[in-house]
């Protein structure tokens, strides 16, 4: 049970290791835990155009923030 | 984190928004609002979803940037992942991954003035996240939604009570308005909300104020923590006086039995009451009582739905009361829901003053108005059915619903739809399958599980008195009973297979429930109507199946044939046989010799022509022996009965039978007596004319014959004709014209009733029995008297013959015909005879005084009877007066009768 447990572990490490890799040579610019939260709603279901127009919304709104801050 | 656990979109939605923009839970919450909002409105996906092409295209895409080392690398990453089979949804990973791709040639074009984009307000989905509306398998709807759905199943069943009241009623009630619904301006004619509290409810203009995160939003039913409850306006005064505000959010959760701040449970006066130590002023007190009241009720009707919808024991129709009370509530429920979020929305707008449109508690006075007569009526049922099941529960509802109220009525018509509903199934399944699933002995048909199948027709099912639903008639309740055991007599006894679909033509349209509810409403001759089908059809298959495959006519015939002597010729041929071996002691009898004269009698006769079903039937029965007794005591014929017929021909109708066949066979028996002694007086007339001293005895013989002669005729021809004839005519025409299995059987029974009570059997009767056995009984005696006299006469003359012919044969041989000496014999002898006629005489005369003394008794009893049938058998035994002029108290009983008679008139 707990190797079984064990071997689905490894299995999705792997897979998100995999994933990591093309993230990377996409240059999508997602970390590992981005990366893992989006793969997880993706899993469930979600929209995967929506949540990529979600992310560059949110990036853009990020970075306009700082740009807004740091002159002062 | 590497588990790919369930975790809500929500939550990983918001860690999401933390993470790329590097803020905590708070500062994002606009952030957030959007993608909500983006995912939910995006629901299906616009492009193909297709793994495969999703991979070429990031190739394409690698390629075209020239890295065609990269693309080799991504293939060979691909198909690693495929092989792997973790995710389900690769292409969308996959394609997430590519729109988020950029060519690191390009220069970043991340900057852009988005600022605007959050300062939007989202007014629709300020409160109502569509995201959760659209994912109905994974969430739970959003409130907004599930009152929606509910409101419109109320428009459509017609169900709910308070439904019809909004439609119908004078002061419609608040509908369900939430706070997830968009705000209206006041004349906003687009949402049906015409009622009083709509636009008494605020015009909330200024979307921020409403703008409430969803977690914040407070649930319904159970109270939110005290905190949340009391405002910082209230905890301004806490000694001062209580605002009104404060106590109409005490009263909302009174109104759901909760206990308030203020308002509490008092045990000891089993009501509510606002706290003493309050200060308030006595108006408001009043009222917030008198709102109070509410919760009570409530309290009440909950009590009862609470314990008894767990009591299995409570039966199916108390389940479906509790349900219809759970409906009642439900919308009471809704309704308090409304209150709720109207006292929200004021709350978040932080109103402090008073305006126009806020929740007073008089306007809830107003509102609550009916609503509470509602419950009011509810607690009334409750009361009245407290301890009552099953029919006798329905029969309670059904009384309650006799009110000249409409809208009470209506209320209380809808629980009784629910409840009879139930019966209802109990009813159809009954009359069209016969069969009883009263798990909870709730229907007003009982059965007895210990009856055998023999007393199935009169012992096994029962009407329960008690069960029996108001609205149904005890005349219709019979006819219930009927039909089921009819079905189960065919199944179990006949054994008729016949589906029972094929029996009534009316069960095709088997009812649905809702045809249920309407036959109890409005359309009692329908149900009528339906009874009445299911009872002809079933009962007319019935006496078919009896008539046709168990010949219950022919045996009813058999019956009248056989055990009540209408086959004249075969009763007489049986007696001639039987003649020997009856005169016999009893005990010397055998049952297999009877049997077989009777047997030679069936094949002698027209019996033979008759039926073999019947034939077998019939046997010979020895009743019980008592010393002394002959054949003629003893001797019975009997009539097998098994199966169906012995329904109709029971064990005791069976001892009826043999009574009257006893009683029968007995007066037969006189005749064929009778006959036997004139015969013997036509033949020995002549013989005996040589003897002159004998002629005045021999009268004597043949007017005591006469007499009885005349009596026995008589008697047979009431027995036959007014007795058996009449009868058997009027239980023919019965059973011709009868309906059902009870009605041949009830005639069946009152036949036989009427013949033994006509045939002197009864109780009433039993002097006037004990006084014609009697006079059988002489008649058996003159019968013996007769025969000795006739054999010492015969024996007389052949002795005196003997002699003359003795003289006459010396006389040609040439001797002395007779000697001094025989003569004196012979003369002595002689003499001695003529002595012994006195004898005779006197006997003869003792035996006339005697019986002639019982027929008079026997009038006398007659004329007394109260059966006018009788009394004119008096007058036929008596035509030409001549007992009346012997029988001092014959003249004073007819003139005492004729008496009563004229006073009568």
């Amino acid at each position: 049970m707990a190797s079984a447990a064990n071997a689905n572990l490894n299995a999705v490490r792997e897979t998100m290791d995999v994933l990591l890799e093309i993230s990377r040579l996409l240059n999508t610019g997602l970390d590992m835990e981005s990366l893992s939260i989006c793969v997880r709603l993706c899993e469930q279901g979600i929209n995967p155009e929506a949540l990529s127009a979600v992310i560059k919304e949110l990036r853009k709104a990020s970075e306009s923030l700082k740009v807004q801050t740091q002159p002062p | 984190m590497a588990t790919l656990d369930q975790k809500s979109p929500n939550v990983l939605l918001q860690s999401l928004c933390c993470r790329i923009t590097g803020k905590s839970e708070a500062e994002v919450a606009h952030q957030f609002q959007y993608a909500v909002r983006v995912i939910g409105s995006n629901y299906a996906p616009t492009i193909e979803r297709d793994e495969f092409l999703v991979s070429e295209k990031i190739k394409k895409e690698l390629l075209k940037q020239r890295r065609e080392a990269d693309a080799a690398l991504f293939s060979e990453l691909h198909r690693k992942l495929q092989t792997q089979g973790v995710l389900k949804h690769r292409w969308s990973v996959l394609y997430l991954l590519l729109s988020l791709s950029e060519d690191p040639r390009k220069p970043s074009s991340r900057v852009g003035n988005y600022g605007a984009l959050f300062a939007q307000a989202l007014p629709r989905d300020a409160h109502s996240t569509p995201f959760y509306c659209t994912r109905p398998q994974s969430l739970a709807l959003s409130y907004g939604e599930r009152s929606a759905g509910l409101s419109g199943s109320v428009g459509t069943s017609g169900i709910s009570s308070l439904g019809v009241y909004t439609l119908n009623g004078p002061t419609p009630t608040p509908q369900p308005l939430l706070a997830g619904q968009p705000p209206q301006p006041a004349g906003g004619g687009g949402q049906p909300l015409g009622s009083r509290l709509a636009w008494t409810l605020p015009v909330s203009s200024s979307p921020s104020s409403t703008l409430v995160p969803p977690a914040a939003r407070p649930p319904l039913g159970p109270p939110v923590p005290a905190a949340r409850v009391v405002r910082p306006r209230r905890d301004g005064d806490p000694a001062g006086e209580v605002n009104e505000a404060a106590l109409v959010r005490d009263i909302l959760y009174v109104f759901q039995g909760i206990d308030g701040k203020f308002i509490k449970m008092s045990a000891q006066d089993n009501c509510y009451k606002i706290d003493s130590k309050v200060v308030l002023c006595k108006s408001l007190r009043d009222t917030s009582s008198r709102l109070a009241e509410l919760g009570w009720l409530h309290n009440k009707v909950r009590k009862y739905t609470d314990a008894r919808s767990l009591d299995r024991a409570f039966g199916l129709v108390g389940q479906s009361f509790c349900a219809s009370l759970h409906q009642e509530l439900k919308e009471y429920y809704r309704l308090l829901s409304v209150l709720h979020s109207q006292l929200q929305v004021e709350d978040d707008q932080g109103v402090t003053v008073c305006t126009e449109s806020s929740l007073t508690l008089r306007r809830l006075l107003v509102w609550m108005y009916d609503p509470k007569v509602r419950l009011k009526t509810l607690a009334a049922l409750v009361d009245f059915c407290q301890g009552r099941k099953g029919g006798e529960l329905a029969s309670a509802v059904h009384a309650y619903g006799k009110t000249g109220d409409p809208q009470m009525r209506a209320l209380v018509q809808h629980i009784l739809s629910l409840v009879s509903h139930p019966i209802l199934n109990f009813l159809y399944r009954w009359i069209y399958d016969g069969e009883l699933e009263d798990t909870y002995h709730e229907f007003f048909v009982a059965s007895d599980p210990n009856v055998k199948t023999d007393r199935l027709w009169h012992d096994k099912y029962s009407l329960r008195k008690s069960m029996i639903p108001s609205f149904i008639t005890m005349d219709q309740a019979r006819k219930v009973l009927l039909i089921g055991k009819s079905i189960n007599f065919l199944h179990q006894v006949c054994h008729d297979r016949t589906p029972p679909g094929k029996i009534t033509a009316a069960s095709k349209s088997a009812d649905t429930p809702k045809d249920a509810a309407e036959l109890l409403s409005d359309l009692e001759g329908a149900f009528q109507e339906k009874i009445d089908a299911a009872y002809f059809d079933t009962s007319k298959y019935l006496l078919d199946v009896l008539n046709r495959n168990y010949l219950l006519l022919e045996h009813l015939q058999a019956m009248r044939r056989y055990l009540l002597l209408g086959q004249g010729d075969f009763i007489r041929h049986l007696m001639d046989l039987l003649k020997p071996e009856l005169v016999r002691p009893a005990t010397t009898l055998y049952q297999h010799n009877l049997t077989g004269i009777l047997e030679t009698a069936v094949r002698a006769t027209n019996a033979q022509y008759d039926n073999a079903e019947i034939l077998k039937r019939l046997d010979v029965r020895l009743l019980e022996v008592s010393p002394g007794d002959t054949g003629w005591d003893v001797f019975s014929l009997d009539y097998h009965v098994d199966g169906p017929i012995s329904t109709v021909f029971t064990r005791e109708c069976m001892g009826h039978y043999l009574r009257v066949f006893n009683f029968l066979w007995r007066a037969k028996r006189m005749e064929y007596t009778l006959t036997d002694i004139w015969k013997g007086q036509m033949c020995n007339a002549k013989l005996l004319k040589t003897m002159p001293e004998l002629s005045g005895v021999l009268h004597q013989c043949h007017i005591l014959a006469s007499e009885m002669v005349h009596f026995i005729h008589q008697m047979q021809y009431y027995i036959t004709f007014e007795v058996l004839e009449c009868s058997w005519d009027e239980l023919w025409n019965k059973v011709r014209q009868a309906q059902d299995l009870d009605h041949i059987i009830a005639a069946h029974e009152v036949f036989l009733d009427t013949i033994i009570s006509r045939c002197l059997l009864d109780n009433n009767s039993r002097s006037l029995l004990n006084q014609l056995r009697a006079i059988f009984d002489q008649i058996i005696e003159f019968q013996s008297a007769q025969d000795s006299l006739y054999r010492s006469a015969l024996e007389e003359l052949s002795l005196r013959l003997q002699y003359e012919e003795k003289k006459r044969q010396r006389e040609e041989e040439g001797q002395w015909g007779v000697t001094a000496e025989q003569e004196a014999e012979e003369k002595k002898r002689i003499q001695e005879f003529r002595e012994t006629i006195p004898k005779m005489r006197s006997q003869l005369r003792i035996l006339t005084h005697f019986y002639q003394s019982i027929v008079q008794q026997f009038l006398v009893l007659l004329m007394t009877s109260s059966d006018e049938s009788l009394r004119f058998l008096s007058f036929r035994l008596d035509f030409n007066e001549h007992y009346r002029a012997r029988e001092p108290r014959l003249r004073a009983s007819i003139g005492a009768t004729r008496g009563r008679q004229l006073s009568n008139i």
